[in-house]
């Protein structure tokens, strides 16, 4: 335990023992000083006074505007794009997605749709897929080099990855935190979608669903079906863009 | 996934891998206090929200290299008075906000018919806005923004010894002005 202060050394610390910042040692200095010089208590209400006013004063400044947050996201946007690891956007998923990198928990079932989750994300939002690729294997088991096609028919689109996020009918999903790899992969094959882009902020991904020309009934009908697999989808919205 | 309930810490890693969700969160936290922090320096409102955004902006450029060595809070407040100094520098022309010159202390009255007409703790206020710079920021950083010596240390760039003294020297002298408006408070 440090030295005990003299009576100045505990008057200089009368404001934090106030407003309660002090470290355990120096409360009990404090205390102690406050037992034997009563005196003492005459400053520290003196102190109390003062963080009442001092707050209250602050508090009349009110809060800023929206302008600073809608001004922050404009300098966001104009930000270089930092995008997530491959790592970190598969566990967003539900949380489950990691469950493929660990060998002895995942089942070949569950190996597979990762490996078709992880091949959509990768392929459409990677800078390449070799890249995709080279972060696929070094999370695959040992003895397994897993690599897909972008040409491998029924699983993949054929468009490249620029294409496919600009044309086409798109909803926006937000999955169930708790939602495992092959229950996403299924509602996702059920209605044909692929996942374009995300996590945007809210964990929302832009699924694309169809051409352009799909007629507005099925895009609901579509939004209706996801929508209604509420252990995978926890939100779906009409994309605006 | 995100939850609102994240540390400050747990929000500046995800902020880090570009989660602007992570960062709008920790915004909405944090935003009304560097706000007034900043609004008590620069003295006009449109500057001190111009000053958040660039705050928040650093945070999410730097959020990678936050090493923890003080609290979250405490790097924002550091940053912000950074950047509200070097605003100030540059604007020293610019016009005091109604907001902050409501505060200002009228000197038309008497101290007897000030004290009258306002009550203590009104007087006291007014009285804190007399103080410098110096005084005024120690005064908030301890007792709105609730910072400890070593953190009040940090964000100033001085001493711990000096924080305690430049903070004992800011009480003294607003019982000074007290003692001018005409309350004696007895102290020191």
């Amino acid at each position: 335990m440090s030295a005990m202060p003299d009576l100045r050394g505990i008057e200089e610390l009368l404001p934090w023992y106030a407003a309660g910042t002090l470290d355990p040692e120096q409360a009990a200095q404090v205390e102690a000083a406050l037992a034997a010089h009563p005196e003492l208590r005459r400053s520290l209400a003196l102190a109390e006074e003062e963080l009442r006013e001092t707050v209250g004063l602050n508090e009349a400044l009110g809060a800023p505007s929206t302008r600073a947050l809608e001004a922050l996201f404009a300098g966001i946007d104009a930000e270089p794009a930092r995008g997530a690891p491959l790592g970190r956007r598969l566990r967003d998923l539900g949380g489950q997605l990691s469950e493929w990198f660990s060998p002895r928990t995942a089942g070949w079932a569950t190996l597979t749709a990762g490996l078709v989750i992880a091949a959509q994300l990768a392929f459409h939002l990677t800078p390449s897929v070799q890249e995709a690729n080279r972060q696929v294997a070094a999370g695959g088991p040992a003895g397994l080099t897993p690599s897909f096609s972008p040409r491998e028919p029924g699983r993949f689109a054929t468009a490249n990855k620029d294409e496919a996020a600009r044309s086409g009918s798109f909803l926006l999903v937000a999955f169930q935190g708790d939602a495992k790899i092959a229950a996403i992969n299924d509602a996702l094959a059920a209605v044909r979608a692929v996942v374009v882009d995300g996590p945007r902020a809210g964990g929302l991904y832009r699924l694309r669903i169809g051409p352009a020309s799909l007629p507005e009934p099925e895009i609901q009908r579509i939004a209706e079906t996801l929508g209604g697999n509420k252990g995978v989808i926890r939100l779906v919205l009409r994309s605006s863009e | 996934m995100i939850a609102q309930g994240s540390s400050d810490e747990v929000l500046l890693a995800r902020i880090a891998e570009g989660d602007r969700l992570a960062m709008q969160i920790l915004f909405g936290r944090h935003q009304t206090r560097v706000y007034r922090f900043v609004l008590n320096m620069v003295r006009n409102t449109a500057q001190a929200e111009d000053v958040i955004s660039e705050v928040f902006l650093d945070v999410w450029r730097q959020a990678g290299r936050f090493e923890g060595r003080s609290g979250v809070a405490t790097w924002l407040l550091s940053i912000a008075r950074f950047k509200a100094l070097s605003g100030m520098r540059k604007r020293q022309d610019a016009p005091l906000d109604d907001k902050v010159a409501e505060v200002i202390r009228d000197e038309s009255d008497t101290p007897d018919v000030q004290l009258q007409k306002k009550g203590k703790g009104i007087l006291l206020r007014q009285c804190m806005t007399k103080l410098s710079q110096e005084h005024r920021e120690v005064l908030d950083l301890v007792y709105y923004h609730e910072r400890s010596v070593e953190e009040v240390a940090t964000i100033l760039g001085i001493p711990g010894a000096t924080v305690k003294t430049r903070m004992y020297y800011a009480r003294q002298k607003l019982s000074e002005f007290l003692r001018q408006a005409g309350v004696d408070r007895g102290w020191p």
